[in-house]
């Protein structure tokens, strides 16, 4: 488990910077969109360091919008940094998938269950 | 500056929708961030999501904890550490000065009334005239430099004090108490030791206009200076 939140770690802004270049968002919305693609050790609060961080090296644009519970909501979308880092991010990710497949391809799972 | 204090109460008034359980932990997470070393109003902006993220989860029945983990404090330090900018030293004197300015102002008159309250005691009548002593200025550095510590203690600790809440400890409050007791009867001691050594007198209006001027230099820098 604790190997799979390393991985994750690396790749996790990549993530958010796709949930974001989607459509304008907010912290919240990010969390669930990435929940529902399988990160589900995520919550609100885990990216929202990494939200401060994007922001704070203009690959993010942030707007205040009313939201129903009251605060005011930051709306989050990419900049042209931003749009320019995604892209980055995917092709070394790419690149880092076709590595790993190609060396993983002769290798057979043991037949360990998902639960270690 | 007028921002920050709008922010300020809208977070406040918005906090009170907020049930028992929920309260403290903010309570004990705004304390926290304010006594960092990260900017006024990045700060009330942070409080500002971070209560946004709460409701959200009271609303729903969630607890906080599954929002932003069991450890509050790694989760706002971990905010700190992508939020804090480094500020050059003369943007930390300009940022400080206001307050500054404000604190002197308030000794000063405090000072001046004390004074005034053991002349009367005596019998004699107000006493239109302001002595500044080594005394005093020894005073109000003491009295500036503990306030700022406990609040940034308070502030540092708030999770853990919250947590021993649940097991007070009488002795250690009694001994706490009994310690600021001391402090406060030492600085009247030191105070009446360095009395003879006067720095200035003045006439109560000069005083008057001293204050006014720190006052004005106060919100001057405020509105117009700030550097963010």
């Amino acid at each position: 488990m604790r190997d799979k939140s390393q991985l994750l770690r690396g790749t996790l802004e990549g993530c958010i910077l796709k949930a974001i270049n989607d459509e304008e968002t907010y912290g919240y919305e990010i969390a669930e969109k990435l929940k529902y693609y399988g990160f589900d050790d995520l919550s609100e609060g885990t990216i929202y360091p990494l939200l401060i961080r994007l922001e704070k090296n203009g690959l993010l644009n942030s707007e205040k919008k009313e939201s129903p519970y009251g605060p005011r909501r930051k709306y989050y979308t990419l900049s042209d940094k931003g749009k320019e880092e995604l892209e980055e991010f995917y092709i070394s990710w790419e690149m880092l998938k076709n590595n790993i497949d190609t060396l993983f391809k002769d290798y057979k799972k043991q037949g360990r269950t998902k639960n270690e | 500056m007028n921002n920050v204090k709008k922010l300020i109460k809208e977070n406040y008034n918005l906090s009170k929708k907020l049930n028992g359980v929920n309260d403290i932990i903010f309570t004990d997470i705004v304390c926290y961030l304010r006594t960092s070393p990260l900017d006024e109003y990045k700060v009330e902006e942070i409080i500002q999501d971070i209560l946004d993220m709460i409701l959200t989860a009271q609303n729903q029945g969630k607890e906080i904890k599954e929002i932003i983990g069991e450890d509050y404090k790694e989760f706002c330090d971990s905010i700190i550490e992508e939020a804090k900018e480094e500020k050059s030293i003369f943007k930390t004197c300009v940022n400080n000065a206001p307050i500054t300015f404000e604190i002197i102002g308030i000794l000063i008159i405090i000072d001046f009334i004390f004074n005034n309250i053991f002349h009367l005691l005596k019998g004699n009548k107000v006493n239109l005239e302001f002595t500044l002593t080594l005394g005093s200025i020894v005073n109000f550095l003491i009295t500036g430099f503990l306030a700022n510590f406990i609040v940034n203690y308070i502030g540092q600790n708030s999770f853990q004090i919250t947590k021993k809440r649940s097991c007070p400890n009488k002795i250690k409050d009694f001994l706490l108490l009994m310690g600021l007791f001391i402090i406060f009867f030492g600085v009247g001691i030191i105070k009446k030791f360095l009395s003879p050594y006067v720095i200035l007198r003045t006439k109560i209006y000069y005083l008057g206009l001293i204050i006014l001027v720190l006052i004005f230099l106060s919100k001057y820098i405020k509105e117009k200076v700030i550097i963010k």
